[in-house]
């Protein structure tokens, strides 16, 4: 099974049967491609790293948890938090990053018995976390800057991918998703500012026509090029909103360009975020197994288990709970 | 490992460079005559050797404008093969694009190449070893680099002839920000413009510097680029082993003045040449292959000869 051509006959298999998931198909490749240390590569084989171990964490999350694989990928995600509650994007890599909110989702996800003061630790991280945008030589210089490259409010603060970096509409949502998640931050002052000028933020980024880029709606004033994946981060990040005009336009702009979202990543958050928000669910796939068969998952682990995510029936932790402020 | 032992030194201590340029009108000619014709006349050693091609690829861009072209993707990886390479890799981390697979399908990447199963590799997400960089131009110290870069023999930069917002002109030094690997630095690796463009830039090509160089200038790109700007049809491919001086040859032949170019003039100080004396032209002179590309208002000062060349202000 945990072949590729085998994966993707199956995935075929599944499509074409009124009773098949793809989802069964993807969940033993996705076991199979597990390190001796507990920990997943973005490629089966390669060196354990904190994004693909949480998402196949989020993936295997949707179904039975308690089985050994999880248990040895929590453990090993729990080993590579730092002191301060972050991770960082590899043991080696050593700096708190991005993927601290994702790893937390992970750990939400699984309820994980004896992780709560990790989650906790990764919530404050994410809190007390900051973009560069703050540092006076960067107020100074928007002052002075004659150029003006891009049109957005450079005084909203999101999360950046690195810390001391600016901030970029991905990890602000991931964050936004991760602290929505945690009712016991509801009385953090600080958890509450960050979250609203966090949701500013994206706001203040989305693309005119709708969607979202990485981060810059205009640049000199040529409007950016709005992407699914990013555009299904900040809906789920923003799903609580789904009645604004903003998000009612991003949403039609995902289901506009649904059909020529040409990659597997992009269509399995494409799926997810439009089921969050309420629309119908899309099948795709098919659409998946005539991209898996042409060898377009790229053997990536993070795919599989967007993939899995997206059409594994079950509890999603990615979707905002409606009686949470 | 493919880190640089090439030594850093002053030009008047290095030999004259040699940069190959080559009038190509389109894509539908016979590239991989004419890259192989080039490459035979440089002094490339790859029998046995492995290699890594590193385009351009940004977002998914069906027309190719912003990307380097698939068809001479294709030539260079067919003719490096032909040479005798033991393996020949594409590899690229998109800057603008997490999902890497939708760029390939939009160029349509497998399809020009045929059967090349495993040929790809995404440098975001590659194992990653940790580098000292050869340089402190920037106030990085180290980066973590993709072991398929590490591995490779050869480095053959390939990017898109473009001018940019920030940097003023994109060529095979720019285009080495894309082995920078997005799983630890983030998308558009934003960390090297927080530790200044120019520099990371010069910092990335000391430490990796590629072996080659072959910049598509068939359909530039030109204006407000290098995502938003405007298609440039300039009919030039242009080659060499000194990626300075083919990035210095590309500039002139946009109508700039690679002296001028920040990041361009520091690399001549201690990697490569940037004057035009020290550079062989081979193939075409300049003068017969160079056009007038438009550049935002703020990079005025890079037009070679003041008041011949147009600059776009947005608002």
């Amino acid at each position: 099974m945990g072949h590729p051509a085998v994966l993707a006959a199956s995935l075929n298999s599944a499509a074409n049967s009124a009773d098949g998931s793809a989802a069964d198909v993807c969940r033993p490749f996705l076991l199979q491609s597990q390190n001796p240390d507990g920990g997943w590569g973005y490629h089966p084989g390669a060196s354990s790293a904190v994004e693909p171990t949480a998402w196949a964490l989020l993936a295997l999350s949707k179904s039975d948890t308690e089985i050994p694989e999880v248990e040895r990928a929590t453990g090993w995600l729990l080993g590579c938090q730092n002191r301060d509650g972050s991770w960082p994007s590899r043991p080696e890599t050593l700096d708190g990053c991005w993927l601290t909110p994702l790893a937390g989702l992970a750990l939400v996800a699984l309820k994980a018995r004896g992780a709560e003061t990790a989650v906790r630790n990764a919530a404050e991280w994410t809190c007390q976390s900051h973009t560069g945008q703050r540092h006076w030589k960067m107020w100074l210089a928007r002052f002075l800057s004659r150029r003006r490259v891009v049109a957005q409010d450079l005084s909203l603060e999101g999360w950046s991918w690195t810390l001391g970096t600016s901030s970029w509409v991905e990890p602000t949502a991931i964050a936004l998703i991760f602290l929505q998640q945690l009712p016991s931050l509801e009385k953090s002052s600080n958890a509450l500012s960050r979250r609203q000028m966090g949701e500013s933020f994206l706001y203040d980024r989305m693309c005119p026509g709708g969607g979202w880029s990485m981060g810059n709606p205009k640049i000199y004033g040529i409007e950016g090029i709005a992407q699914a994946g990013v555009t299904a981060w900040a809906l789920l990040a923003l799903q609580k909103n789904r009645q604004r005009e903003e998000n009612q336009r991003s949403t039609a702009w995902l289901e506009a360009n649904f059909d020529s979202i040409a990659g597997p990543s992009s269509l399995a958050l494409a799926r997810i975020a439009l089921e969050a928000v309420g629309r119908i669910p899309v099948s795709i796939e098919s659409r998946l197994a005539i991209q898996f068969a042409a060898g377009k998952f790229l053997n990536n682990i993070l795919t599989v288990s967007q993939v899995i995510f997206a059409l594994e029936p079950g509890p999603d932790v990615l979707r905002w709970i409606p009686d949470r402020p | 490992m493919a880190l640089s032992t090439h030594p850093l030194m002053p030009p008047s201590n290095r030999p004259i460079s040699r940069v190959a340029i080559r009038k190509m009108e389109n894509y539908n000619g016979d590239l991989c005559s004419i890259v192989e014709e080039t490459l035979r006349e440089f002094d490339l050693s790859v029998a046995g050797k492995s290699v890594l091609l590193k385009p351009n690829l940004v977002l998914g861009d069906p027309e190719s404008v912003m990307n380097t072209h698939p068809a001479l993707i294709r030539a260079v990886r067919e003719t490096f093969l032909r040479l005798g390479a033991k393996r020949v890799l594409i590899g690229e981390g998109p800057a603008h694009e997490r999902d890497t697979e939708a760029i390939l399908e939009a160029i349509r990447l497998r399809d020009w190449l045929g059967p090349s199963e495993g040929a790809f590799v995404d440098l975001n997400v590659d194992n990653v070893h940790k580098v000292a960089l050869r340089t402190r131009a920037s106030k990085l110290r180290s980066l973590f680099l993709p072991a398929a870069v590490l591995e490779a023999d050869l480095v053959v930069s390939m990017p898109k002839m473009k001018t940019h917002h920030l940097a003023g002109v994109t060529l095979s030094l720019k285009n080495l920000f894309g082995i920078v690997p997005g799983s630890c630095y983030g998308w558009p690796k934003n960390v090297l413009h927080w530790a200044g463009i120019e520099n990371s830039i010069l910092d990335l090509a000391t430490t990796v510097r590629p072996d080659f160089a072959v910049v598509d200038g068939i359909v530039a790109m030109e204006g407000n680029g290098p995502i938003q700007g405007s298609p440039k049809h300039a009919g030039v491919l242009i080659f060499g082993d000194d990626p300075v001086a083919v990035d210095a040859t590309a500039t002139r032949v946009m109508g700039l003045a690679p002296e001028r170019v920040g990041y361009l003039k520091k690399a001549g100080y201690v990697l490569g040449h940037v004057q035009v004396e020290k550079i062989q032209q081979i193939g075409e002179p300049i003068t017969a292959v160079r056009s007038s590309f438009k550049v935002l208002e703020q990079f005025r000062e890079l037009i070679e000869q003041q008041g011949t060349q147009e600059t776009v202000s947005y608002s």
